[in-house]
């Protein structure tokens, strides 16, 4: 195009208005083929960047697989909610078990007297100067408390619990073949006034110790019992646990 | 001069507004450019032929670009995609044949 003027020149002399004319659309039209070229270069720049240049047929191919991966993945979402709820609901079973395991261990706990316990209760002495008082009074105590609903109890620093045995004769008492020595004191945790009430009805533990000569006994009621000690825990050799009906 | 500063004064409006051009005119841009380019290189030839006419370029030049998308379209429209491969041919083999004359000329070989 530069030898345009060389070889036009003599040709629109004699007419400058028609040849600037023409120069004047020629540029426009190569204007706007610049404009076209750089338009489609960029647009197919990013065409290529977004596939969409592919046919028709292979963008129906990518939707189906992208459709076929979503719902895989859809279906992969449900199963996967499904295993969260089974595994929460399980979790909360077993918390339910462990929770259940967890207070019936404290119950046996308390129960076998493997514990220290604390709680509103009672704290007798026996007293028994001229040693009239044998095991059988302990053991009808013992008795009238559980009646009475004690929770726990303890006689001179012995744990009374399900295995506990009162032997021996007045002055040398052996509560479960440990021996114990006068003043005796009792100390039981249970609704306070009524084990208190239990220990004085008539014929009851005070009565009794009133037969014995010597023998006196002081109840108080107290808000908070501490019984420490503990008893150990007894090994089974004989019996076996069965299947429950 | 004249044309060389406005064609790069083109392909600078086209890259500073590309996004100006709807996206629905994809199928259609390419064969337009193919026409204008089939069209400068045919007016390039009859320059060098001494047969070159303002007129006749710029006539042909928008009129075969406006034909080549109008026939993509119609392809479309009819169901043809693949006419634009027809036009793609046409114009390819016409750049060719230009740039051929343009080169025997230039050359003479």
């Amino acid at each position: 195009m530069k030898i345009r003027p060389e070889t036009d020149a003599p040709e629109t002399s004699g007419r400058p208005r028609s040849r600037s004319r023409g120069q004047i659309a020629i540029a426009l039209t190569l204007a706007l083929l610049g404009f076209l070229l750089a338009t489609q270069l960029r647009a197919q720049q990013g065409l290529t960047q977004r596939l969409s240049i592919e046919r028709e047929s292979d963008l129906g191919q990518i939707l189906t697989q992208l459709t076929d991966r979503s719902d895989q993945l859809s279906s992969e979402i449900v199963d996967l909610r499904v295993k969260l709820a089974q595994a929460s609901g399980t979790q909360a079973q077993q918390h339910a078990l462990i929770d259940d395991a967890r207070q019936q261990l404290q119950a046996l706990q308390i129960l076998l007297g493997l514990v220290p316990v604390k709680g509103p209760g009672i704290d007798m002495v026996f007293s028994d100067p001229q040693g009239t008082v044998g095991p059988d009074v302990f053991l009808d105590t013992v008795q009238e408390l559980r009646d009475a609903g004690a929770e726990a109890i303890e006689i001179s620093g012995v744990r009374i619990v399900a295995s506990t045995s009162f032997t021996g004769s007045p002055r040398a008492i052996l509560v479960n073949g440990q021996p114990v020595r006068a003043p005796y004191e009792i100390k039981a945790i249970g609704q306070s006034s009524t084990l208190a009430e239990a220990m004085r009805i008539p014929g009851g533990v005070v009565d009794s110790l009133a037969a014995h000569s010597g023998a006196s006994v002081r109840i108080s009621e107290e808000g908070s019992v501490s019984i420490q000690h503990v008893s150990a825990l007894q090994e089974f050799v004989h019996a076996r646990p069965t299947a429950r009906r | 001069m004249l044309v060389i500063v406005s064609l790069f004064a083109g392909i600078g409006l086209g890259v500073a507004f590309h996004s100006a051009v709807p996206f629905s005119w994809a199928p259609y841009l390419p064969m337009a450019v193919m026409a204008a380019l089939d069209s400068v290189f045919g007016g390039l030839r009859a320059r060098l032929e001494g047969t070159f006419d303002d007129r006749v370029f710029v006539v042909s030049f928008l009129s075969n670009a406006v034909l080549a998308a109008l026939l993509v379209w119609a392809g479309i429209r009819l169901g043809v995609q693949d006419i634009a491969i027809a036009v793609v041919v046409v114009f390819g083999v016409r750049i060719f044949q230009n740039l051929a004359a343009i080169r025997r000329f230039l050359f003479h070989a």
